[in-house]
């Protein structure tokens, strides 16, 4: 079986890396030989690959640019800088964090003992400063009034709060009469 | 000269010295894949300066000898992919438009047969472009690395029989680039 024009067209990349097996290479270069077509098909594959062993050759150079070794050590360097100082201010916001956790948890804890020496002391008690109880306010105040029955009266520093004996409804403050009020 | 564990370890700790040598020693390697993947000197050199970056930030080298340069070859070629397809995307798209490649010219050429082949280098430049990210990388990775198909399977992860269709695919596809560029007909004359 011999080969033809059209059979080698798709077939020079493997003929010129010499993947063909044995007979298929000798078949190649048979028909090679034979047509002047093919040769100068040859020719021109050839020549675009002793172009590309030119451009392989690195257009006269084969050293990397000198300043790619300072280029890379100093981003390293940039690199550090910078992660040293992104540490640090996130071990600020880490540290700022915490505090304001722990803050908040002590809030929440003094809140929390407060409120059982509330039920458990007398009908007056001194609360925490209004500040810190701003934002605990009304859910306290809930907590207080549903549960232990307690009328919580803010003041503009400090909060009074007021129980009421047990087993007995808050007692309400008589009505002023319409007369008084005018 | 370290051997390669050696290496590895003090990439892996973030030793500057070693990571030094590492850098004076991958150089060559990572810069002319990428000079070869992008066109251009300047972002080749940047591609490889993020290369290097990104190895330093990283510090996730391979564990075993033996893969280091396959693996450094794989991220070489990533990063150029990614800065292709940026390329593409983005509005600034560099072409080879107005540079003439040099190489160096044969003794006792004339200059006109100079500046016919400074025009036939630039134009297997300009269809070099026109391959796919894939082809042209293992294009690269074949012709200017010089790599085995089985290593440029190795490197791409990709099958040997894969590497083998993509480069004769990239080289039909150059070929008939450069017909079509010189207005020849080959397949007129290949009628016989």
């Amino acid at each position: 079986m011999a080969y033809y024009c059209n059979d080698l067209k798709d077939r020079w990349p493997e003929y010129l890396y010499r993947e063909l097996n044995e007979h298929e290479q000798a078949l190649f270069a048979q028909h090679l030989r034979q047509c002047p077509a093919c040769q100068q098909e040859e020719a021109y594959w050839k020549k675009l690959f002793s172009h590309l062993d030119v451009l392989a050759m690195d257009d006269g150079t084969d050293q990397a640019p000198p300043e790619l070794v300072y280029r890379v050590k100093r981003q390293i360097h940039f690199y550090q800088e910078w992660s040293r100082q992104t540490y640090t201010a996130y071990r600020s916001k880490v540290a700022a964090s915490i505090a304001a956790c722990l803050l908040v948890g002590s809030v929440l804890w003094l809140g929390d003992r407060s409120l059982q020496k509330i039920t458990a002391s007398g009908p007056y008690i001194e609360a925490v400063s209004q500040s810190v109880l701003e934002d605990f306010y009304n859910p306290i105040l809930l907590k207080l009034y549903k549960e232990n029955g307690i009328f919580v009266s803010p003041d503009v520093r400090q909060i009074r709060l007021t129980m009421r004996p047990e087993g007995k409804p808050p007692e309400e403050k008589p009505k002023p009469s319409q007369q008084q009020t005018l | 000269m370290r051997p390669e564990a050696e290496l590895i370890q003090g990439i892996r700790r973030r030793d500057e010295r070693i990571f030094e040598e590492f850098v004076r020693r991958y150089q060559q390697v990572i810069y002319f894949t990428s000079l070869r993947m992008l066109n251009t000197h300047e972002e080749a050199l940047d591609a490889a300066q993020e290369v290097f970056l990104k190895i330093w930030r990283s510090a996730e080298v391979p564990k075993h000898e033996g893969y280091l340069k396959s693996w450094v070859y794989r991220v070489t070629i990533n990063a150029c992919i990614d800065r292709l397809r940026e390329r593409r995307r983005g509005e600034g798209t560099k072409t080879l438009d107005n540079v003439i490649w040099l190489s160096i010219p044969a003794d006792g050429l004339t200059p006109l047969q100079i500046a016919q082949q400074a025009e036939e280098f630039t134009r297997l430049r300009r269809a070099m472009d026109e391959l796919t990210q894939r082809q042209r990388s293992i294009f690269v990775l074949r012709h200017f690395q010089n790599l085995k198909l089985q290593e440029i399977a190795d490197i791409l992860e990709i099958p040997i029989g894969t590497v083998k269709a993509t480069l004769h695919q990239a080289l039909l596809k150059l070929r008939a680039l450069l017909v079509g560029a010189t207005q020849e007909a080959p397949e007129a004359r290949m009628q016989s």
